[in-house]
């Protein structure tokens, strides 16, 4: 599928996009990791020793992979099957399902993790009702802890995953399952050795998003977790805010965006190979 | 035209048979034969719409059978609920003795074939047509096997391993006709298999698709909206028109024999003349000169339709004789060749198309012109029943 040569015209077009993501997301980075080394004068690969020696920022960083690896698995299953009910649903109730997850996606992160709050606590909703319902003498204790960290990640991050599976459903060719079965394939076998496999870039498009986003999420698990989930964005707003420590902060955001590219790469040949596949499909 | 014309009830397994079993003790199963197919009163309807009217049919064991008729005209539903895609609001579909109304598409044992190949992107070849194998527990070597017969049945062993995108348009559709044959079914389904191929390649394609019915024990039933691909493949044609099916019978019978004149416009060029039928004999309308005897034409307003070979501008001596003489006007008029192409008017306003051998010169536009046409072989249907 190779685009027809346009000469200099298409980069053109992709200029000012490229002069956005130079001036606000490429220069800033660099001066970010720049001070990793440079502050304080000389500090060369300072910072990055007392990083890798701060058992708490090991900790951190754990905590960070551990919790972006749990939501975008949970995300990943959730989404997927929200996405394939979708699919299969009539079409009025699909408009109704596709704006239950678009919905949310417009308020305000911060107004969806207070009201996750809200409704976690020990005097929320969940626990009043399992009170007066009779099922609980004690609150559950719901809140400051992985279980609300996850919750509240991988229903915010759901969407991402959902839109690129529900869109790479509705680009099979459904006759694919229709000739499984003819072909004598239950509807499981032909889900999963067909439509699965089939709509599997979307899958992966959504999952990376997810585990990408999640690594770099910050008030979400800082105000539902608690002090075990605390992810590695807390010790950069520390050393930043705290401390006024540029260098160690440099170098917690260089090694945070490594890990991600080597996350990225690790999954690069499967999500491409798959991406190329879809698109010859077509 | 297909010269073979033999029905349904005389294409047993026999005439197929040797050649079939050659090829199944290639494949390695135990034949278990071509099945008939019996449709009982089965119906469909989507919301008011009715896609298929009560409709009984019996498709003979081992015949190649065409379902052919316009888009919307029910064929492919039918199908569908032959292969299980769809259920029939009534009604029941028997493979022989055995109902199978009720039953998924995956136990139904039918090889389909699809408009548009429908072959497994993320699959090889080879494993494509592994697919219906493996999901019956086949075991290994004799999967392999099993592969290797039914490429080697399409003539492609040597693409087994590439990827179905890197195939043209006709080796793909013949991978698919690979994977529906290679767990030796007694049905076999196609659902407009040549419709995304050029002309040439259909024409190709035609002539192998006849010929695997020939060597394999296998009932086809053919779904196309192409006549000349009907009248070329088929033992038997079935033609649908707005859910019903028109007419059941032998390419030629049906060609020649239409019996209404959607049937007759729908199978290729025809000139037909408006007239009444009234005590057991056909007069055209207005001031043209035909007359002839019918049996089994209900009475009032009916067609006499004409086939192209039955018309000509310049009879042979002796068939003036028995030809009646129409007076006509050249509306249009094309050289092809090995014929003239027409279009005529009758004194009626009626107007039609027809093929006849070249005359000496070509008439034009506006030019008076006496056609015969060959009494033996006129068809007349009532205007009442079956019209477009």
């Amino acid at each position: 599928m190779s685009q027809p040569r346009t000469g200099s015209l298409h980069w053109l077009l992709i200029m000012p996009l490229l002069c956005l993501l130079a001036l606000f997301f490429v220069a800033p980075l660099y001066f970010v990791i720049e001070r990793g080394f440079t502050d304080p004068a000389g500090a060369g690969l300072d910072n990055y020793r007392r990083v890798l020696d701060d058992p708490a920022a090991r900790r951190f960083a754990w905590n960070t992979v551990r919790t972006a690896v749990t939501v975008t698995v949970c995300a990943s299953l959730l989404g997927y099957t929200y996405a394939y009910a979708t699919f299969k649903a009539s079409r009025r109730m699909r408009v109704f399902l596709l704006y239950c997850v678009l919905v949310p996606f417009w308020t305000s992160l911060l107004v969806r993790t207070y009201a996750w709050a809200v409704m976690l606590r020990d005097e929320g909703v969940i626990n009043k009702t399992l009170a007066s319902l009779g099922m609980i003498d004690a609150p559950l204790p719901l809140l400051r802890n992985s279980f609300a960290v996850t919750l509240g990640m991988t229903q915010i991050l759901l969407p991402f995953v959902i839109l690129p599976c529900y869109s790479a459903m509705t680009r099979v060719d459904v006759s694919l399952v229709q000739a499984a079965r003819s072909l004598g394939a239950s509807p499981t076998k032909a889900f999963f050795r067909v439509f699965l496999p089939l709509t599997r870039p979307g899958l992966a498009a959504g999952a990376f998003l997810t585990f990408i986003l999640a690594t770099g999420y910050y008030i979400t698990p800082v105000l539902l977790g608690g002090p075990g989930d605390q992810p590695i964005a807390v010790l950069i707003e520390n050393a930043v805010q705290q401390q006024g420590d540029w260098g160690l902060a440099g170098a917690l955001a260089a090694l945070t965006t490594v890990m991600v590219l080597v996350a990225l790469m690790a999954g690069w040949r499967s999500l491409t190979r798959s991406v190329l596949e879809t698109g010859r499909k077509s | 035209m297909s010269s073979e014309t033999r029905t349904g009830s005389e294409a047993g397994p026999s005439p197929s048979g040797p050649p079939g079993a050659a090829a199944r003790a290639r494949a390695g199963t135990t034949p278990t034969g071509a099945v008939p197919v019996e449709l009982r009163g089965v119906s469909k309807s989507y919301g008011t719409e009715v896609a298929v009217a009560p409709l009984d049919l019996t498709v003979e064991a081992g015949s190649f059978v065409s379902f052919l008729g316009p888009s919307g005209s029910g064929k492919t539903t039918t199908l569908k609920m032959i292969s299980g895609f769809e259920r029939p609001d009534e009604g029941a579909v028997l493979f022989g003795d055995r109902d199978i109304t009720s039953q998924p598409p995956e136990q139904r044992g039918v090889g389909v074939v699809f408009q548009n190949y429908s072959l497994f992107p993320h699959m090889s070849v080879a494993k494509n047509v592994e697919f219906p194998l493996r999901m019956r527990g086949v075991d290994r070597s004799d999967r392999s096997r099993r592969v290797r017969a039914a490429l080697e049945l399409v003539e492609l062993p040597h693409v087994a391993s590439r990827s179905p995108h890197e195939l043209s348009g006709g080796q793909q559709q013949r991978v698919a006709i690979a994977r529906a044959l290679v767990f030796d079914p007694a049905l076999l389904l196609m659902d407009e298999p040549l419709g995304a191929l050029d002309r040439r390649l259909r024409e190709t394609m035609q002539l192998e698709i006849k010929a695997l019915h020939e060597r394999l024990d296998v009932t086809i039933i053919y779904v196309t909206h192409d006549q000349e691909e009907a009248l070329a493949m088929s033992d038997q044609i079935v033609v649908f028109n707005q859910g019903r099916v028109e007419q059941v019978g032998t390419p030629q019978d049906v060609y020649d024999r239409p019996r209404s004149l959607f049937v007759a416009d729908f199978l290729g060029e025809s000139f037909s003349i408006s007239g009444q039928v009234t005590g057991g004999a056909f007069t055209a309308d207005g001031d043209v000169p035909l007359r002839l005897d019918v049996a089994d034409v209900e009475e009032g307003p009916a067609r006499s339709i004409w086939r192209s070979g039955s018309v000509s501008a310049a009879p042979r001596p002796g068939e003036r004789d028995s030809w009646a003489c129409v007076p006509t006007t050249v509306v249009a008029s094309a050289f092809a060749g090995d014929h003239l192409k027409l279009k005529l008017r009758v004194a009626s306003g009626d107007e039609g198309i027809v093929s006849v051998p070249p005359t000496s010169s070509v008439p034009i536009a506006g030019d008076a012109l006496d056609i015969y046409v060959d009494h033996a072989r006129a068809v007349v249907v009532s205007a009442s029943g079956g019209t477009a």
